[in-house]
């Protein structure tokens, strides 16, 4: 893994805060992900997962980018998170993304191989439309030197998802991102969507940031995970570990909501309570709030910190074994 | 799409027959009597009775109105009883001022009002925003016969920049007439600038919150592209409806400034034939505006077409 000193992108300390917030939105996320690994991240709607991609992009709405903070280090070099000029350069080109909605990212009024070729022209010289009808069969799009000429709303959901993915990737960049890329779509198709994103990223060797909520997505595709909870990173490593042995107890609540399919019928389990507020967030640990085992300790901020070599977490109590034998 | 184009032209003529017979019967509920204004000083009931007679006034109202009908169908649309000139022939000369009227109007409109929509959206709630609006403002609530009045002390008769009144056919010397037409024009755009403004910024401020456009931003595009091609492009559709009646509204709505500046248009002759009761002109104009308006309408809706994907090929 750590072939290179550093790892392509490394996210350091993003944070972003909304006008006289007396919290931050998102606060002390950092996160790294190198060649031909795939970074998931994980956590409930309104996490910050999209907060997260959108700001590497330097896609941040203006009102937001004023409260960002943080840096970024992408291919060795770094960037001010909050100044979005020196992320174009990069953006399209260095970085792709795939986004949660195939059916709205696409633009209504031009031809789908017009707006794949874009892509490439906006980068390089010619006007892009070998490449585009090449990338189009890449990802699967039958016959696609006729369907280059159709309109999105000519196009299944699935498809117009192959089309945004031809798109992202065309100019072989260096980290794709994939926000949600399946949710939007239906199982059978998110399978094949899933197929293809992890083919094109072993052919490519690129980096991949997968934002889902979906653990059966994690368990596939996943290198490593960030599990995130109200604008945290709250546990972090590589996926067996994780898996195999999660430590905080929201990463226990997600796993254990998954539904089995073996073993007797039973309801299934949920992490029970809301997500805070931002007015309502706990100044201490912001899981403390629904957390079953949150006691007077947990008022105080939990740091991220190593459990083993590939896993880190932010709970008072981590490692579990050792601290449970304390309570005991 | 040629289906489409015939479709709408049939639903055209059950309009047109509604807007005719209205009119005609509106016309006769208003007080005052053609004959009377004709006659002058004359007010001896035989010559009356005879003038009406001359003008089938004294036919039941359906009798007048099939005989008005049958001549339009032939392509007469009757003969004013005032001046006794064919009407499709005061038409004829009227309607050409007016359309180079409202065309110019419309291209200061379009060339002042979208730029400053398009720019006040993308720069919302900058001071940019804030005067643009307060300009649009003013240009909505200044009426057209003020500015208009003013542009003549100013400009012609402080200045001597431009001629104040008149109208020359620009077939006759085209520049004198740009020259005569510019104010008028000027004056008249700018009140549609204000409302293309505010339609274009509302439009594109919708447009600019869509996914694709931040799908144009994600793959690098730099951001006036991302704004004209991507954002611009979807958020024309309502700017372009509002083009087309604002555009049939000038053909019979420019009277005030037509007045002002001594333009012999088609706004001037509607006011003067409803004045004299010149029923045939009245109804005649009307036919044609309410043309005008259908027509401008279809070309609305075939730039929907060329806009739209989605529409075409049904």
């Amino acid at each position: 893994m750590e072939s290179k000193d550093s790892p392509m992108l490394k996210l350091c300390d993003m944070s972003l805060k909304i006008g006289s917030q007396n919290a931050d939105l998102m606060s002390g996320v950092s996160l790294s992900v190198d060649r031909g690994e795939t970074l998931c991240i994980v956590g409930e709607s309104g996490c910050g997962k999209s907060l997260t991609a959108l700001t590497i992009m330097g896609l941040l709405p203006p009102a937001l980018l004023r409260g960002v903070r943080g840096t970024m280090k992408f291919d060795g070099q770094s960037y001010a998170l909050d100044d979005p000029t020196a992320l174009a350069d990069i953006r399209g080109r260095k970085i792709g993304m795939i986004f949660q909605e195939p059916m709205s990212s696409l633009n209504p009024a031009f031809q789908i191989g017009d707006q794949v070729a874009e892509a490439w022209r906006c980068h390089n010289p010619g006007d892009g439309r070998d490449e585009a009808l090449e990338m189009l069969r890449k990802v699967g799009i039958p016959a696609p030197e006729l369907r280059m000429n159709d309109y999105p709303h000519q196009l299944s959901g699935g498809m117009r998802q192959r089309v945004m993915i031809a798109m992202a990737l065309i100019n072989n960049p260096d980290l794709l991102i994939a926000d949600e890329p399946t949710t939007a779509l239906d199982v059978t198709i998110q399978a094949q969507i899933l197929d293809l994103i992890s083919d094109l990223q072993k052919s490519g060797d690129m980096a991949t940031i997968m934002i889902t909520h979906d653990l059966g997505v994690v368990a596939e595709l996943a290198t490593k995970v960030a599990v995130m909870y109200a604008g945290k990173v709250v546990e972090a490593g590589s996926a067996e570990e994780i898996f195999s042995d999660p430590q905080h107890p929201y990463t226990i609540g997600l796993m254990l909501s998954l539904p089995s399919l073996r073993g007797p019928k039973s309801r299934l389990s949920t992490v029970a309570g809301m997500v805070p507020t931002i007015e309502t967030m706990p100044h201490g640990c912001r899981f403390s709030t629904r957390c079953p085992f949150a006691q007077s300790r947990c008022a105080e901020v939990p740091p991220l910190q190593s459990v083993c070599a590939d896993h880190q977490v932010a709970c008072h109590f981590a490692p579990l074994d050792q601290s449970l034998k304390g309570v005991a | 799409m040629l289906s489409h184009i015939l479709r709408r032209l049939l639903v055209a003529i059950p309009t047109l027959i509604l807007i005719s017979v209205f009119i005609f019967g509106l016309q006769k509920l208003l007080p005052g009597d053609p004959v009377l204004a004709l006659a002058g000083e004359d007010r001896d009931p035989e010559t009356l009775n005879r003038l009406r007679d001359l003008y089938g006034l004294n036919d039941p109202i359906w009798v007048q109105f099939l005989s008005w009908a049958k001549g339009v169908l032939q392509g007469d649309l009757g003969t004013s009883i005032r001046s006794g000139i064919p009407v499709s022939q005061m038409i004829a000369t009227k309607l050409p001022v007016t359309l180079q009227l409202a065309a110019m109007s419309m291209v200061f409109a379009i060339f002042i009002g979208i730029p400053a929509g398009i720019i006040s959206a993308v720069r919302k709630g900058t001071k940019l925003d804030y005067a643009a609006n307060v300009v649009a403002l003013s240009g909505l609530s200044i009426p057209n016969f003020w500015l208009g009045i003013m542009l003549i002390l100013i400009v012609s008769v402080k200045f001597h920049l431009l001629p104040a009144s008149g109208y020359v056919p620009p077939t006759e010397d085209f520049w004198l007439s740009m020259k005569t037409m510019i104010m008028p024009a000027f004056v008249l755009g700018t009140g549609l600038a204000a409302s293309l403004m505010r339609h274009t910024r509302s439009s594109m401020l919708t447009v600019m919150r869509q996914d694709y456009v931040r799908t144009a931003r994600a793959k690098g595009l730099r951001e006036p592209i991302v704004i004209l091609r991507h954002a611009f492009r979807n958020a024309l559709t309502p700017v372009v409806t509002l083009i087309a009646l604002l555009f049939g509204e000038l053909i019979a709505g420019a009277v005030l400034t037509e007045q002002v500046f001594t333009i012999p248009g088609f706004g001037k002759m509607i006011v003067d034939a409803v004045f004299s009761r010149d029923y045939a002109v009245v109804q005649g104009v009307v036919l044609v505006t309410a043309i005008g308006f259908i027509i401008m309408n279809l070309l609305a809706d075939l730039a929907y077409v060329l806009l739209n994907p989605r529409l075409r090929g049904r």
